[in-house]
């Protein structure tokens, strides 16, 4: 199973839609619907086994679904947004909500690295204290 | 059309919007509609504003800030918008000043001005951070910016699902896709009312979880924003 790498990145997702940032390289990363509906389901401890079989239940779900879930799980613990954890995991008995198909079956993570100044910046202690907003580091 | 929307969310406001409203009618500015958005007041607000008949009063079942800021930009017809709350009050300069700034400045999307915090409560009554909250003029609230409203249509409108910090997540998106430069005049030209149930008193400065959850959901609304176009 997987946990969320939360001493490097913090995680949300909205109306089906992920993000996550990592506030130490100040990337973030974007996913496709079916991606964040992956992604939150081993965050929140399902076992990868049991997404794959509830992914394999679904109408239309490509043959090499299996390859494609172990593609996705890399790339998730090469950005360092997942860690191996302890244990089996859970079963997911949960199934796919309409809005998880959006984008079909593409398990999709981008890489954003436009913003990592502004993200990279301490957003409490490098506060200007007169417009509040994060203070940007000089260029090098 | 008016060049300026100035929009007033109330939640039982009863006892001061009639000042907050008054210190717009009062701007040396005058090309402007004031939108009340009342939040499900149950204190005579609506009765207080009724009475200001230059006043759009826009009633909604109590629905939190956020949703109320919502509606009144839905209504607004200015190409700018500009915030009172509804327990503060304005300089009477407030506006031309900003507006005249923005005129001279194309390139700014969003001007704040620095701002005081003043209490009508006596000073006994006053708890030990009210009293240190009347020291500061800093220029940190949304509530004193005039805002380009196609910001609005190119970042989105608030996020309704938050309680609060919505301008806080909003002026993340602008920070984060750089439209729109933020400026800030030096001048006073806001009043800040503090009395006993401010919501930035109510919820204390921010953590650094709670500014980065900002951050994250400041993208997650960009790119929602961005897929829809």
């Amino acid at each position: 199973m997987y946990r969320l790498n939360e001493e490097k990145v913090f995680y949300d997702i909205a109306e089906g839609q992920a993000v996550v940032i990592n506030f130490i390289t100040g990337v973030y990363y974007g996913f496709s619907s079916l991606g964040s509906e992956v992604l939150d389901r081993l965050v929140k401890g399902c076992s990868a086994a049991s997404v794959l079989k509830m992914l394999q239940s679904c109408e239309g779900c490509p043959e090499d679904m299996e390859k494609r879930m172990a593609e996705y799980i890399k790339g998730l613990l090469d950005a360092e947004i997942l860690v191996e954890a302890q244990g089996e995991g859970a079963a997911d008995s949960g199934a796919l909500p309409e809005t998880a198909l959006e984008d079909g079956f593409d398990l999709i993570l981008d890489e954003h690295a436009e913003v990592k100044d502004i993200l990279m910046a301490d957003p409490v202690h490098d506060v200007d204290v007169d417009t509040g907003w994060p203070i940007m580091k000089e260029e090098e | 059309m008016p060049r300026v929307s100035v929009i007033i969310p109330a939640y039982n406001a009863a006892s001061f919007i009639g000042e907050a409203v008054e210190s717009v009618l009062a701007q040396s500015f005058q090309d402007l509609e004031i939108i009340v958005v009342d939040d499900g007041s149950e204190d005579g607000t609506v009765e207080a504003v009724q009475r200001f008949q230059q006043v759009l009063l826009i009633e909604r079942p109590h629905s939190g800030i956020a949703v109320s800021r919502n509606a009144g930009i839905q209504a607004a017809n200015g190409e700018l918008i500009a915030w009172i709350d509804a327990d503060d009050r304005w300089k009477k300069d407030k506006l031309k000043k900003q507006v005249d700034w923005l005129d001279q400045h194309p390139e700014t999307g969003m001007l704040l001005t620095r701002y005081r915090n003043f209490t009508d409560l006596p000073e006994e009554a006053l708890s030990k951070e009210q009293k240190e909250l009347l020291g500061i003029e800093v220029v940190r609230l949304m509530v004193t910016a005039v805002i380009r409203k196609e910001l609005f249509d190119q970042l989105g409108l608030f996020d309704a699902s938050l309680a609060y910090s919505e301008d806080s997540e909003w002026i993340r998106r602008v920070d984060l896709r750089c439209i729109g430069a933020i400026a800030k005049l030096e001048e006073i030209l806001y009043e800040r009312r503090i009395h006993t149930s401010n919501i930035t008193l109510t919820h204390k400065d921010i953590s650094s979880h709670q500014a980065k959850a900002l951050y994250a959901r400041a993208l997650l609304n960009l790119r929602k924003q961005e897929k829809g176009k």
